[in-house]
């Protein structure tokens, strides 16, 4: 394996291991979000609210996505930049 | 807009009430704060949704005295104004292969009997309330637990609306495809059968 194929790999390697770990870290949601419901409860009342607060969740959608291209790049870079016989 | 009709209520409701509060009130359900709301839940094997609205008003009035002859109700909500974490998610929900907000812009529920009426304490009636759901302009009738508590007006109801308040609760669901509501996502993404709660806060001294 030439130098440029084990720094692509490592790079690729990287970026997907990052994009599945913020995935994970976010609560393994299937798609992203940008605000969650939060539920205020009212003692005076008895009744509860939900309030939406601003969040960054994601999703499989976007992480699974940003792995995929990572894995092409990283793939398409490895053979170009293959050893080749003269 | 919802508009809940009481046509009819037991005297139940005014002989449960330990409260001094005489002759025809009119609780209006308007809470600028928006905390009167109408959630909706969808549990599908891809996904469970949470969609809220807090645009919701209304009013509900009776005479104490004579609750079931005197009762009338009525409550909006936009459909504009539902929410559900991804707004893309809510353009589409809104749009017209959904609810259509543009052409059908309220949901409304026009109440035709109340059934099964509970005093669980002084203050609170349980009970079911059947009458016509509209979606999309297609009317089913319905069936919603419903709980109401009158809070005569204290120190502590001061803190949140003037006047003696009237708490609404109900909760029911539907099934989007009594509806005319059809999509391939519905089953995957979106269940059919979709579950809400109302919960509304009115005064008798606001409008």
């Amino acid at each position: 394996m030439t130098a440029p194929q084990k720094y692509i790999l490592i790079i690729s390697l990287l970026v997907i291991i990052a994009s599945f770990t913020a995935w994970a870290y976010t609560g393994f949601e299937i798609f992203s979000k940008q605000q969650v419901p939060v539920r205020h409860f009212d003692e005076i009342l008895g009744t509860s609210t939900i309030v939406w607060e601003d969040a960054t969740i994601i999703g499989l959608d976007i992480a699974g996505t940003v792995a995929l291209v990572a894995m092409l790049i990283g793939g398409i870079s490895l053979y170009l930049f293959r050893h080749r016989k003269k | 807009m919802v508009s809940f009709t009481y046509c009819s209520m037991t005297t139940a409701f005014a002989q449960n009430f330990a409260v001094s509060i005489h002759g025809k009130q009119t609780f209006h359900l308007k809470d600028e704060r928006g905390r009167n709301q109408t959630t909706f839940t969808s549990q599908a094997p891809l996904e469970d949704i949470t969609g809220t609205s807090s645009e919701v008003a209304g009013t509900v009035s009776f005479d104490p005295v004579n609750v079931s002859k005197t009762i009338a109700a009525e409550i909006s909500v936009i459909v504009a104004s539902l929410k559900t974490g991804i707004a893309m998610r809510d353009e589409h929900l809104q749009g017209p292969n959904w609810l259509d907000a543009a052409k059908y812009p309220t949901i409304q529920f026009n109440l035709k009997d109340l059934k099964n009426l509970k005093s669980t304490t002084n203050a609170t009636v349980e009970g079911t309330a059947v009458g016509d759901f509209t979606l999309k302009g297609v009317t089913k009738k319905t069936s919603l637990s419903v709980s109401l508590t009158l809070m005569p007006a204290s120190d502590k109801t001061k803190m949140r609306a003037p006047g003696d308040l009237l708490v609404v609760r109900a909760k029911g669901s539907i099934r989007l495809s009594d509806f005319g509501i059809k999509s391939e996502i519905i089953g995957s993404k979106i269940s059919d059968e979709v579950r809400f709660e109302f919960n509304a806060v009115g005064s008798n001294a606001t409008k």
